[in-house]
């Protein structure tokens, strides 16, 4: 027998974490936000330098920069590349900020808000009007026809997300494994009805439609804005407000009632509230596949798991990403325009896959 | 400080506690024991107000449990569950500060502080909770209870501490740790119930023993009152002998394969 000498106490080899200073990520993000699309909003046919998208921004405002532009450039920026670049920045938001709540939410970092349904109905949604409404858009002015489809996309993904709730409403508490359940279940239903309508569907509707649900920014005018902006903005703004509930709903949900977390309304407001924002951006840009999945799963291993940093960060990469995914979509094959979910999934399952494999060692079997 | 009574709860055509009265005073440390199945988890959860009764009377502070809003109720009690669910990578101390919820403000930091000390977690406290052990988890858990437990003024006087099976996956010596300090807290002026299935343990540590079976309270009282090996025979459905502890003015429970039979009964007595 051989005598191990026993040390009372040993203490655990120290392993710190490294983490970057949350305010300080956000800063440099928020930053890179603004210089990437300064300088986004000048690259396409027409060149825009960054000093001429400065003095045609502040033009308006009557001021007045030795900066030389001609009134085509102005047109341009003003009505094609600053709508759609907007409308990036909320919608890459509005999807992040969703991803990181629902994960947050569900206790699982591989949840995305198309698991609650938003994206199919939407596409439902979209498919319904583009392949059975033709006649009916037909009859409508101008205006009104321009936005149905939107229109179409939103109430359909507020009407599936409702469907998938009420599946998992037991007894006045909202049972989360069920709603995983019940979205996988309500999102085949769906996918059987956009399935048959893209069998029925003449070639030139099947197109549309198709690039539809790879999503683009393309559709981007000021008026669709106004309707998007304040939407998503509201979700935005109650969507924050959860971090601190939710910090506490990561202990499982018992415990966050513990410690006085209002446990059910916390949840409903979460599903409500980012139906509306995802809803609302789907339905103008389609489905952009990848930045609510990833975008929150990247920035929670660089700051943690605190929603208090977390909520902001993911809205600012979201929109940071999908700037630079369209970006990419509109000029790899310019003068031809890649529908941009095509990119995101591109450049965000390599992405997805290698911090599955970098970190399939930490997944909980401690 | 709690009190229960004529506590019934049904669920799905069965009554998992039936008709239990209880009630845990400041400075009392009360165990509940009990094989599996006996209601013990039910009757605590219905205690920190997570479930509702289905009849029955339950007052904090003589103020029925219904009528505290749930921030004010997290603000008067803190419970430690049997497992959590957390996978996130917290930090032990953030986790640990998710325990200050309740109190927006001043002492927070001091309060974490403490709690990290007396778990003797404060040399994890920037280690990731997934890389944890299941002990140093449930360490970490009592801590961020703790933190909870210390209100605004950093002392337990006049709130409630439950604890589900604290000792669940510990060592011997933080097993003892783990219930010192629940004494402690008691002593500070906190009222604590423990469910807890080692006897020695709750003779040891708490002023009276609440025994459930089937979901009903069949004994309660001092440990030298109810640990018989009657009742650990009959109840628990384990043969053993019933000693005085050799150090502590409290009964020894000894397992015994051969302690039903009458001749070893007479031995050990």
């Amino acid at each position: 027998m051989t005598e191990v000498t026993i040390q009372p106490g040993v203490p655990h080899a120290a392993v710190r974490v490294r983490r970057a200073r949350p305010r300080a990520l956000l800063a440099g993000l928020a930053i890179a936000l603004v210089t990437v699309s300064a300088i986004s909003v000048g690259i396409g046919a027409v060149r825009i330098s960054p000093a001429q998208v400065v003095a045609i921004t502040v033009a308006p405002a009557g001021i007045s920069l030795p900066v030389s532009y001609d009134e085509a450039q102005a047109v341009v920026l003003r009505s094609i590349r600053m709508p759609r670049i907007v409308l990036g920045m909320i919608v890459g938001a509005a999807l992040a900020l969703s991803g990181a709540v629902l994960q947050g939410l569900f206790r699982n970092p591989l949840v995305d808000p198309a698991l609650v349904g938003v994206s199919s109905g939407a596409a439902l949604g979209a498919a319904l009007l583009i392949v059975l409404g033709g006649p009916l858009v037909s009859t409508l002015p101008t205006p009104l026809a321009l936005a149905a489809l939107p229109v179409a996309a939103f109430v359909a993904a507020l009407v599936t997300t409702a469907s998938v709730f009420r599946i998992a409403s037991v007894r006045g508490g909202t049972d989360v494994v069920l709603m995983l359940l019940g979205g996988i279940a309500v999102n085949a239903l769906v996918g059987a009805g956009i399935g048959l309508l893209a069998y029925v569907a003449p070639d030139a509707q099947l197109r549309q439609f198709t690039f539809w649900t790879f999503g683009g920014l393309g559709g981007a005018t000021w008026a669709s804005l106004a309707v998007v902006a304040p939407l998503c903005g509201l979700a935005a703004i109650g969507l924050m407000r959860l971090a601190r509930p939710l910090n506490a709903l990561l202990l499982g949900e018992s415990e966050a009632g513990h410690l006085g977390v209002p446990v059910e309304q916390v949840k409903r407001r979460a599903i409500a509230l980012t139906a509306l924002a995802v809803g609302a951006a789907v339905s103008v840009s389609g489905v952009i596949g990848f930045v609510g999945l990833v975008v929150p799963h990247l920035l929670r291993l660089v700051i943690g798991p605190d929603h208090r940093a977390l909520l902001p960060g993911a809205a600012i990469l979201g929109a940071l990403l999908v700037v630079v995914a369209d970006l990419i979509a509109r000029t790899l094959v310019a003068p031809a325009e890649m529908p941009i979910g095509i990119v995101t999934a591109a450049v965000g399952a390599p992405c997805f896959i290698w911090l599955l494999v970098h970190t399939r060692s930490t997944w909980g079997h401690a | 400080m709690i009190v229960a009574r004529g506590v019934f709860y049904r669920t799905g055509g069965r009554t998992l506690v039936s008709d239990a009265d209880l009630r845990v005073g400041a400075g009392e440390v009360v165990a509940v024991v009990g094989p599996n199945g006996a209601g013990k988890s039910t009757l605590l959860r219905m205690l920190g107000g997570e479930l509702k009764p289905s009849s029955g009377n339950l007052r904090l502070h003589g103020r029925p449990l219904d009528d505290w809003a749930p921030g004010e109720r997290a603000r008067a009690r803190a419970i430690l569950p049997q497992h959590s669910a957390l996978s996130f990578p917290f930090t032990v101390r953030d986790v640990v500060r998710l325990g200050r919820m309740p109190f927006d403000g001043a002492g927070g930091e001091h309060a974490v502080d403490a709690a990290l000390d007396r778990t003797e977690m404060r040399r994890l406290e920037s280690r990731l909770y997934p890389t944890l052990s299941g002990g140093e988890r449930q360490l970490v858990h009592l801590a961020r209870v703790l933190a909870q437990l210390a209100g605004e003024d950093g002392s337990p006087a006049g709130r409630l501490l439950l604890l589900d099976e604290p000792v669940a996956g510990l060592d011997p010596a933080h097993q003892h740790r783990v219930m010192a300090i629940a004494r402690e807290e008691a002593a500070r002026g906190a009222a604590v119930l423990a469910v807890l299935h080692d006897l020695n343990l709750a003779a040891q540590y708490a002023d009276a023993l609440v025994v459930l079976h089937g979901g009903r309270v069949v004994r309660s009282g001092r440990a030298a009152d109810v640990l018989t090996s009657e009742m650990v025979r009959l109840i628990f459905a384990l043969p053993a002998i019933v000693v005085p502890h050799p150090c502590f003015e409290c009964p020894l429970v000894v397992a015994h394969p051969h302690a039903a039979t009458p001749r070893l009964e007479e031995i050990s007595l």
